[in-house]
């Protein structure tokens, strides 16, 4: 049996995920927010934005830290879906191979509402490449700032690493516990992956495009 | 009362619309990180920005509503805006001591409060800058007031040892 990425998507699309008597949202081991992707732009753009105007030579640093939030997204929203009950139910039964792992997962990343993910190239332990259409990130940058000079996904490009180092780098297939030790050996590793944008929609570019792979020492 | 607008999903675009508003799924564990974040990068003006976001996205987001399905009054505005956050999984927000003009809010169970807390400990000030300002936006768009005549502020809050976090939202 093979991935069937979009039976992932409407399957998880299709789970009734809204707010209990308290008012949260407890799933796969997580409290879900079905959360607005305004304040997300508006709060991540707003910190970028205060660096280049008035400490333009720490961009890059603003940058890497909204990144390593997506590195953290990864971890625990993707490491907790692919360890719980659900993934067993709905996905597991298709995988046969580590790769399937990512298909999987990209199929969940579809429900979610970021946008359409793609995976265009699997290099097992070495390359990932992901097509987004309609990225919430670019597509706010466009709506709220006008065009970028630089790629803008950063949530993106810190799941696509995040997906590969909970792969390769470390191995959640053995349902590792998702702690903080686990989190810091497997991302701080000085081999583990991460990505660049190399398109994005905000830039002019058709759609977003995420490579990640291994940091080289 | 007003007609009822719920999320809609487009499986071929991966987007998921409400009122015209893009809504996407995230974790409490992303949620709290990137506010530390921005409060780490930003420092002091961390909270205004973090406030400011959450009371324009309740602005675009049920302004968006009350253009598409109209609420029959400010007090049915101002219960769908709770009912929203409640179902996207914010907390259930407590607004009986609250009209259209402000008053007191309280949340029992506050996932920003909650996420905090259990990832970091009890902070030393309130720290659910997002439903403070959601709040805000709430009373500004069921009164129909310009922004800057609401202010909520999180006077107590469970991520900061409270028992629950609770907002004085203030219309001048």
């Amino acid at each position: 049996m093979g991935m069937d990425e979009r039976a992932v998507t409407e399957a998880v699309a299709g789970l009734e995920l809204r707010g209990n008597e308290e008012g949260l949202i407890p799933a796969f081991g997580l409290y879900l927010t079905k959360h607005f992707a305004d304040y997300y732009n508006r709060i991540s753009f707003g910190l970028v934005g205060a660096f280049i105007r008035e400490l333009p030579e720490l961009e890059e640093d603003a940058i890497a830290l909204l990144t390593e939030a997506g590195h953290v997204c990864a971890f625990h929203t993707f490491g907790g879906i692919m360890v719980s009950v659900e993934w067993d139910a709905v996905v597991r039964p298709m995988i046969s191979t580590r790769e399937d792992w990512a298909k999987g997962m990209i199929g969940v990343v579809n429900a979610l509402g970021w946008g359409r993910y793609r995976l265009a190239e699997l290099v097992p332990n070495e390359r990932l490449v992901l097509e987004i259409a309609h990225s919430y990130e670019a597509v706010g940058m466009l709506e709220g700032y006008g065009k970028a000079k630089h790629p803008r996904c950063f949530l993106a490009a810190g799941g696509g690493a995040g997906l590969m180092n909970l792969l390769y780098q470390g191995d959640i297939t053995k349902r590792p516990a998702l702690t903080e030790d686990y989190y810091h050996e497997v991302f701080g590793h000085p081999r583990s992956f991460r990505a660049r944008e190399t398109r994005c929609l905000a830039m002019g570019d058709s759609h977003c495009e995420i490579v990640v792979e291994r940091q080289r020492h | 009362m007003s007609k009822e607008i719920g999320p809609a999903f487009d499986i071929e675009r991966g987007i998921i619309d409400l009122g015209g508003r893009r809504v996407v799924l995230h974790c409490n564990h992303y949620n709290v990180f990137l506010q530390r974040t921005i409060e780490d990068g930003l420092k002091a003006r961390a909270p205004r920005l973090l406030a400011a976001a959450g009371m324009e996205t309740a602005r675009n987001l049920l302004g968006g509503l009350e253009v598409k399905a109209p609420s029959a009054s400010p007090r049915e505005s101002l219960e769908r805006a709770v009912r929203i956050f409640a179902e996207h999984g914010f907390g259930a927000i407590d607004i009986s001591r609250m009209n259209d003009q402000g008053g007191t809010a309280t949340i029992a169970r506050s996932h920003y409060a909650i996420g905090w807390r259990s990832r970091w400990g009890i902070r030393q000030t309130p720290g659910c800058y997002f439903p403070a300002g959601y709040l805000a936006g709430a009373v500004a768009i069921a009164s129909n007031l310009a922004p800057e005549r609401v202010v909520a502020t999180e006077t107590a809050c469970y991520a900061a040892g409270a028992e629950q976090c609770t907002f004085v939202v203030e219309v001048w």
